[in-house]
């Protein structure tokens, strides 16, 4: 008997919260514990055991059932095994169960104050949560060599053991993510691998990838622990960042998947519970993982301190001054891809009405330069997706992951025309007929889109985002136009940004192999082309921050070789890098150089070649397609993972 | 989720240079070891205290990566409040600020009342080459609908202050959000209404 009443306690919130509010199991709950007030009242009686057995056992089957949703791993062994249950409980409730097993057949612990047996986890009362330590190099060095080094160089080698140090954390972050995240996650099965994959990414890559610079850079310190030159170093590693790009642009996707599986019960239980352990300082796993992303931006400030904190005589000076050249190139890649693969997301969430609705311009868009909710003039809701090629208007579907249905026929970015009204009236024709103020509401929110002769739409925003609207369209057909006059002999569509960083990355390639000839750096110059006055408008607004297309503004460096490209003739260079996105897919026997370097750049992407292909083909699409999209079919490992 | 109330999501926005990592640095280090102070910075989580009440904080500074929107934009949707900073001896970055707060708009599909939003001018320790008068900034934030601050982050002036102000909205939006049954009977009175005026616009 003794060793079933603290079955009994234990189980009790658990049957409470299956039935909260049904009267009989308040009745068997009376019942129960008269009986085994009997039963230990009298000392055992076999036949009450055996009625109570039965009881247990039945409740046993109802609670399983009960919680079978919750989690996976407790549904191993008998329901008798308290050792099996405390695993299941949270480390507060295991205390408090095991105080209860102590106190015996106490009737009075069956009326305990715990409700509910498994509720969501929630953790250990709030307590300051560990703020990673900030290390200076002072305190790494012999007090004998800080005493004769002047204040300024102490600032030097502090700002190049800031980079390490940041380097370092974010090796063990990213570690602790495939350890204490990815490992146990695939172990208990909380997520399918193609899941996994595709919230992960090739963070394996990246912990090499930061790996190496740790040990680069703890290699150059000299005996005494003092950095001299580190620009060489940092130099040559930056274009390894590269892999950035895929990483980034994973994670448009990554995002949704973990948006989506957090949802689950025992995945937020999961992920709520690391986040409450002292190992993750209270981050979340998303931003752990989004940790490397952010990182990535802060190397510009972090070597523009370093080139700060040097003396113009040193080396590194200069040297640096190239290192920071090259990250901005690789920035921009990172930043164009990840565009793209988020324009990408949005083109393969579209739904089309009408099978005409499907046009070049939208299969040859880039990026999405603005969306947002919209309202048409009879205040129904809409959702705009301007492209760089094309503007949609679509209706939200919530299916399995969001969809827009495109319902009505799409503007072309370079017919497209916009202008503001000022005021509007709002409401349908009943609404003013009767409306007892004698102008009706007026709003200022709206504004019409229209191409060519067509009526367009008339529509309205949220207040202060109509600015944005109107200028991003603006902005977009500029953009669209001046290339169109800059290439007359491509195919419509050439995004603007596809000249910008053609040329930086063009640049790039210089950087790393000199033997390589650069489509982007002709030397050519044709007086007749026209030149400077279709980029200038462009590059001269830093402030309108709508999209990475005309965000990008170049550095001095940048934006010379900029001038010098655009100088030249690009009808002249059909391989040149102002080819279309839909030429470059039809021929893609002579990638430019940037594109293989590009693609060298995804062939490293181990994770998603090594990961089985028949996993990636299962899980998502996008996966693949992302792959594919970006790189030509001349690539052995890609090709083999579309032919699974 | 019950769990995840007390946990709150800040993101510090603004123009280069602005100090938008320098104020975050101060929150979390009073002070700095040595004369040294640390460029970088990323998520942090910290502790605040707001009514007597402790809440987790995760403040993610995006210090860096204003140039680069692809790879911010699409992030900022996961911020729930936003510190939008300028810097009072920039007008630059003061006049870049309606731009953000209408990025930040559209991305999240929100408006003040609701979108834990607050404006602060920092480098208030540089009277003398301040560019913004303060009374400007306040009537902008004003027409915006959203409040505005003025902090030093190298003096430690209201820093605290103003993270404070934000988890404040934070903490009432979310208490807002607590009765959606109710809002949700509203809304499907709403469109049935909208059905019906729109039906009897139609036959009229």
């Amino acid at each position: 008997m003794m060793a079933l009443t603290p079955n009994y306690f234990s189980l009790r919130p658990l049957r409470r919260k299956s039935s909260n509010s049904s009267l009989r199991s308040v009745n068997s709950v009376s019942s129960i514990s008269s009986i085994s007030s009997i039963a230990s009242l009298s000392g055992g009686l076999n036949s009450l055991r055996n009625k109570l057995k039965g009881k247990m056992k039945r409740k046993r089957k109802m609670c399983d059932e009960e919680c079978s949703g919750k989690s996976k791993r407790k549904r191993h062994g008998s329901f008798g095994n308290i050792t099996n249950l405390s695993s299941v409980v949270t480390p507060g409730r295991v205390k408090s169960a095991s105080g209860t097993l102590t106190r015996t057949n106490s009737l009075r612990m069956i009326r305990s104050p715990t409700t509910e047996f498994i509720k969501p986890y929630s953790g250990p009362a709030l307590t300051p949560s560990k703020v990673r330590e900030h290390m200076v190099w002072q305190k790494t060095v012999d007090p004998f060599v800080l005493e004769h080094m002047p204040p300024a160089l102490v600032r030097r080698q502090e700002a190049i053991y800031e980079l390490l140090q940041g380097e370092k954390e974010l090796v063990e972050d990213l570690t602790l993510v495939l350890k204490v995240f990815h490992g146990p996650m695939k172990q208990l099965g909380l997520v399918s691998e193609g899941e996994l994959s595709l919230i992960f990414g090739n963070i394996e890559e990246l912990v090499s990838v930061h790996q190496s610079l740790v040990d680069k850079l703890i290699a150059l310190q000299n005996q005494i622990g003092v950095y001299d030159s580190v620009a060489e170093t940092v130099t040559e590693w930056i274009p390894t960042l590269h892999c950035y790009s895929a990483y980034c642009s994973n994670q448009i996707y990554a995002k949704e998947v973990f948006d989506q599986i957090s949802q689950k019960s025992d995945v937020a239980d999961f992920l709520e519970r690391c986040r409450a352990s002292s190992f993750s300082r209270k981050l979340d796993l998303w931003s752990f993982l989004d940790t490397p992303r952010r990182r990535l931006p802060k190397y510009v400030l972090l070597i523009k301190n370093i080139v700060r904190m040097t003396l113009p005589t040193h080396a590194d000076k200069m040297g640096l001054q190239r290192a920071i050249e090259g990250l901005h190139t690789v920035l921009s890649a990172v930043d164009k891809a990840t565009g793209r693969a988020k324009c990408d997301k949005y083109k393969s969430r579209l739904v089309f009405l009408q099978d005409k609705h499907d046009t070049t311009d939208i299969q040859s868009a880039t990026s999405l330069l603005c969306d947002g909710p919209l309202k048409n003039k009879n205040g129904t809701k809409v959702h705009g997706l301007l492209f760089d090629t094309v503007f949609l208007l679509t209706r939200q579907l919530q299916k399995e992951k969001i969809h827009y249905q495109v319902y009505r026929t799409p503007i072309s970015v370079s017919d497209i025309e916009v202008e503001d009204l000022p005021e509007v009236r709002v409401g349908g024709s009943f609404k003013r007929t009767f409306s007892t103020t004698s102008s009706g509401d007026v709003s200022k929110n709206f504004f019409r889109v229209w191409e060519g002769d067509s009526q367009g739409y008339t529509l309205s925003v949220q207040s202060g985002t109509k600015k944005q609207w109107i200028d991003s369209i603006l902005n977009a057909k500029k953009a669209l136009s001046a290339n169109k006059m800059l290439s007359p002999r491509s195919l419509p569509a050439v995004p603007r940004l596809e000249i910008n960083s053609t040329v930086g990355a063009g640049n790039d390639v210089t950087a790393q192999n000199d033997d390589v000839v650069v489509p982007a750096t002709p030397t050519v110059s044709r007086p007749t082309s026209p030149p400077l006055e279709f980029i200038t408008p462009q590059a001269k607004q830093p402030k309108s921050r709508t999209s990475s297309l005309v965000d990008y503004t170049p550095t001095e460096e940048g934006g010379k070789k900029l001038r010098e490209a655009l100088n030249v003739d690009p009808c002249g260079t059909p391989n040149g890098p102002l080819r279309t996105p839909v030429s470059r897919m039809s021929d893609p026997g002579t990638p430019t150089s940037n594109q293989e370097n590009c693609l060298n750049t995804i062939n490293q992407m181990t994770p998603f070649s090594a990961t089985s292909p028949k996993l990636m083909l299962r899980t998502d699409e996008h996966v693949l397609r992302l792959v594919m999209d970006e790189a030509p079919a001349s690539s052995p490992t890609l090709t083999k993972t579309s032919t699974v | 989720m019950t769990t995840n109330s007390s946990k709150y999501n800040i993101t510090v926005i603004g123009a280069p240079g602005v100090g938008k990592s320098a104020i975050t640095l101060r929150l979390l280090y009073q002070e700095f070891v040595d004369d040294y102070e640390p460029t970088k910075l990323d998520s942090y989580q910290t502790m605040m205290d707001y009514q007597g009440q402790d809440v987790d904080v995760q403040i993610t500074d995006t210090a860096g990566q204003e140039d680069y929107a692809s790879v911010r934009d699409t992030f900022l949707r996961s911020g729930e409040g936003f510190l939008c900073v300028f810097s009072l001896t920039d007008s630059d970055s003061y006049s870049h600020i309606e731009e953000l707060y209408n990025q930040v708009k559209l991305a999240k599909s929100m408006e003040p009342p609701q979108l834990p939003f607050l404006i602060v001018g920092n480098k208030s320790d540089l009277e003398s080459s301040r560019q913004t008068k303060t009374e400007d900034a306040q009537r902008f934030a004003e027409s915006l609908g959203v409040k505005y601050m003025e902090t030093s982050a190298k003096n430690n002036e209201n820093v605290t202050e103003a993270f404070q102000f934000l988890i404040g909205m934070l903490v009432e939006s979310r208490s807002a959000e607590t009765a959606p049954i109710e809002s949700n009977t509203g809304k499907k009175k709403k469109k049935k209404n909208g059905g019906i005026k729109r039906f009897l616009c139609g036959l009229a």
